[in-house]
C-alpha cells in the first residue's frame, strides 16, 4: 500500500464559510445535457458528419463549375476523376464522374443533398409541431377529450402509412411538396403518443396544481409548465424521426412517386444508380453512401442525445 | 381478455372501414379517366363500358356497393387486365408471401440469437460485431442493400472468381432466394438484434439468474431455459412492425430482384389510372398487415401469462 503524502492535505482555516463553499459551478439541466454530450465520442463525430453533410450540401452546388442540370453528351457515364473537355469548363474534373446524360454528379450529388436535407428538416419540424400540441392536448384534458383523440389517432395508425403517402402521391404531383404533405399526414403519431405519455404523468405533479391554483390557463399550463419539462425527449424523437423521412423519401423516390427529373434527390439517385449499376457502380455506390451515412450519423447522434439527456437510460 | 379481443376487434373492422373509405375516394379524386386513351370508341360504348364496371352510379352507392363486394371478398375486375383482382392477387401474392415469410423467419431466428450473444459476450468482439451488424441494417436502405448485393455477390463473384453461387435475379429456384430475403430482412433483423440484446441483457441482471447459477445449473441450461425465454418477449411485442416493414419491402426488393410477386402490380396499377387494382391491392395490402397487428396483439396475452391486458 502506498504511503499517503502528509503535504496533499493543507488545513483550509476555520472560516464556516469557505468550509461549506460549493466547489463548483452550478449547471443547468440542458448545460449538464450538453456536457455529457460533447464527452460521447461517437456523438461528436456523428455531429461532424452530418454537419459536413449539410455545409457541402449548401455550397458545393454554388462553387461546382457545373449546373446540376447540363448535360455534355461528350461525356457520358465517364468514371469518377474525369477531366473535362468540354469549351467553357475544360480542365474541371467530375470528382463523381457523370450519368448517362453526362450531368456532373458531383453537383448533382449535393443537390440531391439540399433536397433530401431539406425534406427531412422540414418535415421533422412538421412532426414536432402536430405531435406536440396533439400529444399535449389530449393528454392535459383527459377524459373524453383524451380517449377521441386517442381513438382517431389509432384509426390512422392503423391504416399502413405508405398507402396513405401512395394514395396521396396519386392526386398530388410527385415532388418535394408533396412528399413533406404526404409524410407529415402520418409523421406525428409517434411524437403524439410520446407527448401525451409524458404529460399524463407530470399533469400530477405540485407544480402544475400549483399554476393551476393561481389561475393560469391550460394553454399557459401547456406551453410554460409541461412541454418544457417534456423536451429532452421530444428532441431524442425528433433526431431520430430524421433517418426515417430520409428512408421514406429514397423509397418513393425509388417507386418513381418522389422527386422528379431534372431535379434530384439521394433517392432518385440512387434509383437511377440502380438502373445501369452493373456497368458503372460508382452511380449507385455514392448516393447509397450518402444516404446510409446520414442515416447512421442521426441514429448514433440521436442516441447519444438520449444518453446525455437521461443517464439512467444508459445501456 | 375477452373483453380486450373485443375492443381490438372493433379497432381493427373501424380502421378497415376508414381504410377502404379513404382508399375509394383518393382514387377518385385522381386526374383523368381509365377509358381516356380509347379514343375510337363511340359513345353508346362508352357508356356502357361506364355501365359495366359501375361507373354510371353516383359516387355515395359507388362506395357502398364496394364496402358490401369487399366484405363479400370481391375485389372487383380489373379495369387493364380485366381479371378479378383476387384472382390477380392470390397467385401473386402467394411469391410475395414466400419471399417475404422467409426474410421475417431469417431476421428473427438470426436477430434473436445475434442479440442474445451480443449480451452473454458483453463488451467483447461478439458484441461489436453484431452491433456492427444492427447499424448497418438500420442505415441502409433495403433496395440499396439489394442492388449492393446483386453487385458484389452475383456479378462480381461471378466475373471475378467464377462462382455462380448467386443467380442476379429471377424467381423459382432455392438459390434464387437467398439474396432478396437477405436484402429484405436485414433491417428487420437489426431491430430484432438491438431489442434482444437490451432485454436479455436486462433478463440477465435478474435475481432468479443468479437463483439458477446457486442451484448450480449448467450455463447452456440457464441460457436457454431461463433467459432466452423470458427476454424473447419484447421481440414479439415488434411482430406487428416487423411484418409491416417486410410487406412494404417487398415491393422494391422484387423489382430489383425481378420477383413477379405483388409489388409489381401495385406500382403498375397506379400509372395505369387502374381503380379496381389500386383500390383492391391497397385494401388486401392494409387489410393483411390490420389483421396481423390484431394476431400479434392478442398473441401477445397467451404467450405471456404474466401480462394481463387491460380493457
Amino acid at each position: 500500500m502506498q504511503a499517503i503524502e502528509k503535504k496533499r492535505f493543507t488545513h483550509i482555516g476555520e472560516s464556516a464559510h469557505e468550509r461549506e463553499a460549493i466547489s463548483s459551478y452550478s449547471l443547468t439541466y440542458m448545460q449538464d445535457a450538453m456536457r455529457r454530450l460533447m464527452r460521447n465520442k461517437v456523438a461528436v463525430v456523428c455531429m461532424f458528419v452530418i454537419l459536413i453533410l449539410a455545409l457541402f450540401s449548401i455550397f458545393a452546388p454554388i462553387f461546382s463549375p457545373f449546373d446540376y442540370r447540363e448535360q455534355h453528351y461528350a461525356h457520358t457515364n465517364s468514371a469518377m476523376g474525369t477531366v473535362d473537355t468540354v469549351e467553357g469548363t475544360v480542365g474541371a474534373i467530375h470528382y463523381f464522374g457523370t450519368d448517362k446524360l453526362g450531368r456532373d454528379l458531383f453537383t448533382r450529388i449535393w443537390m440531391g443533398g439540399r433536397v433530401s436535407l431539406t425534406i427531412a428538416i422540414v418535415c421533422a419540424i412538421i412532426d414536432l409541431i402536430i405531435g406536440v400540441i396533439y400529444g399535449g392536448v389530449s393528454g392535459y384534458f383527459g377524459g373524453t377529450t383524451d380517449i377521441v383523440m386517442m381513438r382517431i389517432l389509432e384509426i390512422i395508425n392503423g391504416i399502413p402509412y405508405l398507402i396513405i403517402v401512395i394514395l396521396l402521391m396519386m392526386i398530388m404531383p410527385p415532388g418535394m411538396l408533396t412528399i413533406i404533405v404526404a409524410y407529415s399526414l402520418v409523421g406525428w403519431i409517434p411524437m403524439a403518443r410520446l407527448v401525451r405519455g409524458q404529460v399524463v404523468a407530470l399533469k400530477r405533479q405540485e407544480f402544475v396544481v400549483a399554476a393551476e391554483a393561481l389561475g393560469a390557463s391550460p394553454v399557459r399550463i401547456i406551453a410554460r409548465h409541461l412541454l418544457p419539462n417534456t423536451l429532452s425527449v421530444v428532441i431524442v424523437r425528433t433526431t431520430l424521426s430524421i433517418p426515417a423521412v430520409i428512408f421514406t423519401e429514397a423509397y418513393l423516390s425509388y417507386l418513381g412517386l418522389g422527386i422528379q427529373l431534372p431535379m434530384c434527390s439521394w433517392g432518385s439517385l440512387a434509383q437511377a444508380g440502380i438502373e445501369n449499376f452493373r456497368l458503372y457502380p460508382y452511380q449507385l455506390i455514392i448516393p447509397a453512401i450518402c444516404i446510409s451515412l446520414t442515416m447512421l450519423a442521426f441514429n448514433l447522434f440521436g442516441d447519444g442525445l438520449r444518453d446525455a439527456f437521461d443517464p439512467r437510460l444508459r445501456r | 381478455m375477452v373483453r380486450y379481443t373485443i375492443k381490438r376487434l372493433a379497432y381493427a373492422v373501424l380502421t378497415l372501414f376508414a381504410l377502404i373509405l379513404l382508399t375509394f375516394f383518393m382514387m377518385r379524386l385522381l386526374p383523368g379517366d381509365p377509358f381516356i386513351g380509347e379514343k375510337t370508341v363511340s359513345q353508346t360504348a362508352m357508356d356502357n363500358m361506364r355501365i359495366k364496371y359501375g361507373l354510371d352510379k353516383p359516387v355515395i352507392v359507388q362506395f357502398f356497393i364496394y364496402f358490401g363486394n369487399c366484405l363479400r371478398g370481391d375485389l372487383g375486375i380489373s379495369i387493364t387486365y380485366n381479371r378479378p383482382v383476387t384472382e390477380i392477387i392470390s397467385s401473386a401474392f402467394l411469391v410475395s408471401a414466400d419471399l417475404g415469410s422467409r426474410a421475417i423467419l431469417f431476421a428473427v431466428i438470426i436477430g434473436v440469437l445475434l442479440g442474445a450473444v451480443a449480451a452473454v459476450k458483453r463488451g467483447k468482439f461478439a458484441d461489436t460485431f453484431s452491433m456492427i451488424i444492427a447499424m448497418i441494417g438500420v442505415s441502409v436502405p433495403s433496395f440499396i442493400m439489394g442492388a449492393l448485393l446483386q453487385y458484389f455477390l452475383a456479378l462480381q463473384l461471378r466475373k471475378v472468381f467464377g462462382l455462380n453461387w448467386f443467380p442476379i435475379q429471377g424467381w423459382g429456384t432455392l438459390k434464387q432466394t437467398i439474396l432478396p430475403a437477405f436484402a429484405l430482412g436485414l433491417g428487420s433483423l437489426a431491430t430484432v438484434s438491438r431489442l434482444m440484446r437490451t432485454s436479455m441483457l436486462d433478463v440477465l441482471g435478474q435475481d432468479y439468474i443468479r437463483t439458477a447459477r446457486a442451484k448450480g445449473l449448467s450455463e447452456r441450461r440457464i441460457l436457454w431455459r431461463h433467459a432466452m425465454r423470458n427476454s424473447i418477449m419484447p421481440v414479439v411485442t415488434i411482430m406487428g412492425p416487423i411484418v409491416a416493414a417486410v410487406l412494404t419491402g417487398t415491393f422494391v426488393i422484387e423489382s430489383i430482384f425481378n420477383i413477379p410477386g405483388l409489388g409489381k402490380y401495385f406500382v403498375t396499377s397506379i400509372k395505369d389510372l387502374d381503380y379496381t387494382m389500386i383500390s383492391g391491392t391497397t385494401v388486401f395490402y392494409g387489410g393483411l398487415l390490420i389483421v396481423c397487428t390484431l394476431i400479434v396483439d392478442l398473441l401477445y396475452g397467451f404467450i405471456d401469462p404474466r401480462i394481463k391486458l387491460e380493457g
